[in-house]
């Protein structure tokens, strides 16, 4: 023994705790479906192992499986097994209080002593000799916040305070403590203490050594057959978790306390077993010898001892905290599970595809009916990610079965606005998109308006002019003609890609717009500024094809838009159409919108007809981008055209426009008033008074005005 | 072979790069590269070569070596005929 | 399998036969690196339209809590996702008398990651996929910017932009927490191309025993996993 001046307190390393991210996702699980605001405390069980690793200390591991199972989860997790080499496992207690403040508020010192307690008592009922374990027992309080994926938790290994503290005699890496024979039969017995399934998760033993150096690893409770034979070495040996070279780990303390309180033993020879690659590693392992003096009033059972143990947090007394937003909140999955969703795409078949350009396009949805439902969701299936509808009516009964954004509680109650009920489901689709609804009508020609309303006409007509402007792309999916001439007119003036889908009983189309009748000049230029067709009119300012735009809606008809609900029949206003209709007219808006924004000429780009010996379209990699799309379902087909714009156009010529221009809110307070005035201005009038097959061949004459009822 | 009398800190191993799918053919197939190289060297001609960022590079024996492996050690283990076969594809139409 | 119609899939039973030899592969040559084990898992919902036989072989092979070469961090920064450390920082407390037995930790040491690997027969692309996740030690998850830096420099970039080797988080089809995975669209294509270059393999027939240790060849270099030359010597082809 040495002089008591070379004696220094034997230092524990402390125990240091990891929790798996599944331990926090079934916590949540059990909260929300079975515990709810119980907060009483309950049973859970770490895990560890002895260090594995010269640099790195074993941590006490949670896992899903540390909590108790929640039958309505269903993952497949398994339950926790015995005899784990890896797995040993540790009883403890979680607080999980409902509030922050509980949390805070917590009697950390009372819980602690409460649970050295149950250490103390099991050290002398002798139940920490059956199962050792329990010197381990640990303490977590956390606070699960559920809305906002954040927890607060706190660990705490309790250990008994030995007063006065051990002192250290001795400690060095067991392979410097035994003979190459006792090293041979103590590793020897150590593998086969660690492979048998009995043993393997057995934290505390006695390690005996014979006279004859064999060695055996005999349970805690078999202590009193130790003594009986004579001239051995007597070690007490646990799986020590900690990987320094000079200070065994946690699990010692109570192990001390244990074997001072019931053996009363004064000088201890410990064992701190390590292993690495699965094997015992006597030269990690630690050989020590520490004098214990029994601290007064140990003898009396109802004292309980002093306790230490909670977990600092980077050497600091305070909590830890974990966000597992990224992995438990539904919006963040659902976006980056449709971000890499569309980059798969992109790698997979499309390398040209330009996500960017597709969420940060705003797209203005005019009508949320049929067309406007399905558009909508094709767009947010591309990636699209600002849609703002436009629609003044109500989900009427008959709605939910064609409009797909709708269900019957929209419907109760006299029916909520489309456009508000249209973006609470886009929400609930994905929570990440950015919709708007705009309760809104649009003014239209033919439909005169009293004086008194024409304030409210008149700021309608301004705010759909704000919405065209603030918008890179306009769909025109009303259930009437005339509803689409002035935004046909606004687009036209401003250069907007403009996509219409008008329905038919068993015929649609749908069409891309051209450009606007100035967008080759100094307009398109001040254009260019905006920040999606700055390249597409860069490229196309020259207009192509011997100066030809591509027309507008408007731009085969015969006839100014003018009232065609007034004079009709329910049937004919109230338009049926073939269920199927609107979904495949839908999807061919959007594509053909894809299609625009992919081509090298955007909004200026020639009308491609399939088998064109165009080649150049033909090389681009969605193919074709044709102008106008006619299908029927009645022949199951459908052909695409091209149509020029015409000079007597009543929303895209330029005498419209500039007329516009020049005279703006008064223009149009003409034209909604006066049914002939758009026809007298564009030449219409005359036109029609003289000629009468000026009627393209492809235009088959089918009422293809409505979309769904009003 | 004699690989195993000459130091093979020195020696050059011969590899026979192979086109397989669609990948374009080299005019010159054989090339001889110093042993302590690491196999990365291969790609990065190849990639170089072919113009291609993304290749698919794999050995005679079913498997993609790891960049970081030494030619030499390939070759020990999975050279042939006095050289080693280096197989290619690439692995998108763009790139 | 005839190696020239083969279309580069595994079936489920194969993929079990195969993912036992190469867990024995492993063993035996790369003793020095924990095990893969197959990790048995029941299937989702009792499933009686399916034979016993086929509902044994539901699980997956696991390789848990490995070190990346050079995967240490500077230390877990309590970064912007991070909850408000204010509440958590409202000042130390007095918890427990002061203790000199408590060995008091200089807190340099470099902080640890783990990688948990796993992988997992696609029934719909018939072959195997590497899920996997990143953690610190303290099992706070590394995000897959921090895994990025931990993958090999060699080509990353490349890899991760390849469409044979694209990330993707998906849901890990047995715990149901989000994983990140190697989307299996390219995979039956490459492997095509790997057993196509196999002379022998064209004289003597694909062996299954052997696809998994082809597969993590390719897959392995994206996350670091070395295979031992020994496991890929293939032994029909050694003479």
């Amino acid at each position: 023994m040495e002089g008591s001046s070379g004696k220094s307190v034997l230092q524990f390393a402390p125990f240091q705790s990891s929790v798996d991210e599944g331990f926090w996702h079934r916590l949540s699980s059990l909260k929300l479906n079975k515990f709810g605001i119980d907060d009483s405390p309950i049973p859970i069980t770490g895990f560890y192992a002895p260090c594995s690793h010269s640099q790195v200390s074993n941590h006490l591991t949670l896992l899903a499986e540390s909590l108790p199972s929640d039958s309505s989860e269903e993952s497949e997790v398994p339950e926790i097994s015995r005899g784990n080499r890896n797995r040993c496992s540790v009883p403890g207690i979680l607080y999980n209080t409902n509030t922050v403040e509980r949390f805070h508020g917590l009697d950390k010192q009372g819980l602690l002593k409460a649970e050295a307690q149950k250490i103390w008592e099991d050290i002398h009922n002798g139940r920490a000799l059956e199962d050792s374990s329990v010197l381990s027992r640990f303490l977590l309080i956390s606070f699960a916040d559920l809305k906002k994926w954040s927890f607060h938790y706190w660990f705490a290994f309790p250990a008994l305070v030995l007063d006065p503290p051990a002192t250290l005699v001795d400690l060095r890496p067991a392979s410097q403590c035994f003979s190459l024979e006792e090293a041979e039969s103590l590793s020897a017995a150590f593998n086969e203490w660690r492979n048998s399934s009995l043993t393997a998760d057995v934290p505390f033993f006695l390690v005996q050594i014979d006279t004859n150096s064999h060695a055996t690893i005999k349970h805690l409770k078999d202590w009193e057959t130790c003594q009986s034979a004579d001239g051995h070495k007597l070690l007490f040996g646990f799986y020590d978790p900690c990987h320094l070279p000079n200070n065994p780990g946690w699990p010692l303390r109570n192990f001390l306390a244990l074997i001072c309180s019931r053996w009363d033993i004064k000088s201890v020879h410990f064992l701190c077993y390590r292993e690495n690659r699965g094997f015992a590693d006597l030269g990690l392992s630690l050989v020590g010898e520490a004098l214990i003096t029994v601290p007064q009033g140990w003898r009396d059972h109802p004292y309980v001892p002093n306790a230490v143990g909670w977990e600092l947090n980077k050497g600091r007394k305070i909590p830890r905290g974990i966000s597992l937003a990224k992995s438990m909140d539904p919006t963040r999955l659902a976006i980056s599970a449709a971000d890499l969703n569309l980059k798969l795409m992109r790698w997979r078949a499309l390398p040209s595809l330009n996500l960017n350009s597709l969420s940060s396009l705003k797209c203005l949805l005019l009508g949320a009916g049929t067309l406007g439902c399905q558009v909508a969701r094709t767009l947010m299936a591309w990636g699209v990610r600002r849609i703002t509808l436009v629609d003044n009516g109500r989900v009427a009964m008959s709605n939910p079965l064609r409009q797909s954004l709708y269900t019957l509680d929209d419907c109760l109650n006299g029916g909520e606005f489309k456009a508000t009920a249209a973006v609470n489901s886009l929400k609930r689709i994905f929570p990440a998109v950015e919709a708007r609804g705009v309760v809104m009508a649009i003014p239209m020609p033919g439909h005169p308006v009293p004086s008194q309303e024409e304030q409210t006409v008149l700021n309608d007509c301004r705010s759909l002019h704000d919405l065209i402007d603030s918008h890179d792309v306009v769909f025109l999916l009303t259930d009437t003609r005339e509803s689409r001439w002035l935004p046909s007119l606004l687009c036209a003036n401003t250069n907007k890609i403009t996509i219409t889908a008008a329905l038919g009983f068993d015929s649609f189309l749908v069409m891309r717009h051209g450009a606007g009748p100035f967008s080759s000049s100094h307009d398109s230029k001040a254009e260019a500024a905006n920040s999606l067709s700055a390249d597409m009119s860069n490229l196309g300012l020259t207009e192509r094809d011997g100066g030809k735009r591509l027309g507008c809606y408007f731009c085969n008809d015969v006839v100014a838009p003018i009232d065609s609900t007034s004079n009709r029949t329910l049937d004919q206003q109230c338009t049926v159409t073939r269920p199927g209709l609107a979904p495949i007219a839908s999807a061919l808006a959007v594509e053909l919108l894809v299609g625009i924004l992919h081509h090298p000429h955007g909004i200026f780009a020639e009308g491609d007809v399939l088998n064109s010996s165009n080649s150049e379209s033909s090389e681009q990699p969605l193919g074709i981008l044709p102008h106008q799309i006619r299908g029927s379902l009645a022949q199951f087909s459908q052909m695409t055209l091209v149509g020029h714009s015409s000079d007597s156009c009543t929303a895209c010529c330029s005498t419209v426009v500039s007329e516009y221009r020049k005279r703006r809110m008064e223009f149009i307070l003409q034209a909604i008033n006066h049914p002939t005035y758009l026809e007298d201005l564009t030449g219409l009038t005359e036109l029609m008074k003289s000629a009468s097959s000026f009627e393209l061949d492809w235009d088959n004459g089918t009422d293809e005005d409505d979309d769904d009822c009003i | 072979m004699s690989t195993a009398e000459s130091p093979s800190a020195v020696r050059k191993v011969v590899v026979h790069l192979r086109a397989t799918g669609d990948a374009p053919i080299l005019k010159q197939a054989k090339f001889k590269i110093l042993g302590t190289d690491k196999f990365a060297k291969v790609i990065e001609f190849l990639r170089r070569q072919l113009h291609r960022d993304t290749l698919f590079v794999y050995v005679n024996s079913a498997f993609s070596p790891n960049p970081d492996e030494l030619v030499i050690d390939l070759y020990n283990n999975f050279g042939f005929d006095g050289k080693l076969v280096v197989n290619y594809a690439c692995s998108m139409a763009w790139g | 399998m005839d190696a020239l119609s083969w279309d580069g899939t595994l079936t489920s039973r194969d993929f079990l036969v195969s993912a036992r030899a190469f867990a024995e592969k492993w063993k035996e040559f790369n003793s020095a690196f924990p095990p893969w084990t197959w990790v048995p898992c029941p299937p989702k919902q009792p499933t009686c339209y399916l034979p016993q036989l086929q509902q044994q072989r539901q699980g997956y092979l696991s390789l848990e809590k490995t070190c990346l070469p050079g995967s240490s961090k500077k230390g877990h920064v309590a970064s912007q996702e991070d909850i408000d450390e204010i509440s958590l920082t409202e000042g130390e407390e007095e918890l427990e008398p002061v203790d000199n037995a408590t060995l008091v930790e200089t807190n340099n040491s470099p902080q640890v990651c783990y990688y948990d690997f796993h992988i997992v027969h696609s029934d719909s692309y018939r072959v195997p996929v590497l899920y996997f996740r990143g953690y610190y030690i303290d099992g706070h998850p590394l995000a897959l910017d921090e895994i990025e830096k931990d993958l090999p420099a060699c080509s990353a970039k490349v890899l991760l932009e390849s469409k044979w080797t694209f990330i993707t988080q998906e849901e890990h089809p047995y715990l149901n927490r989000p994983w990140y995975k190697l989307h299996p669209c390219g995979t039956s294509e490459w492997m095509k191309l790997l057993f196509l270059g196999d002379d022998s393999l064209a004289k003597n027939g694909v062996a299954v025993e052997q696809y998994l240790v082809s597969w993590l060849s390719v897959v392995g270099q994206v996350v670091g996993i070395r295979i031992p030359f020994e496991m890929l010597n293939n032994p029909k082809s050694c003479n």
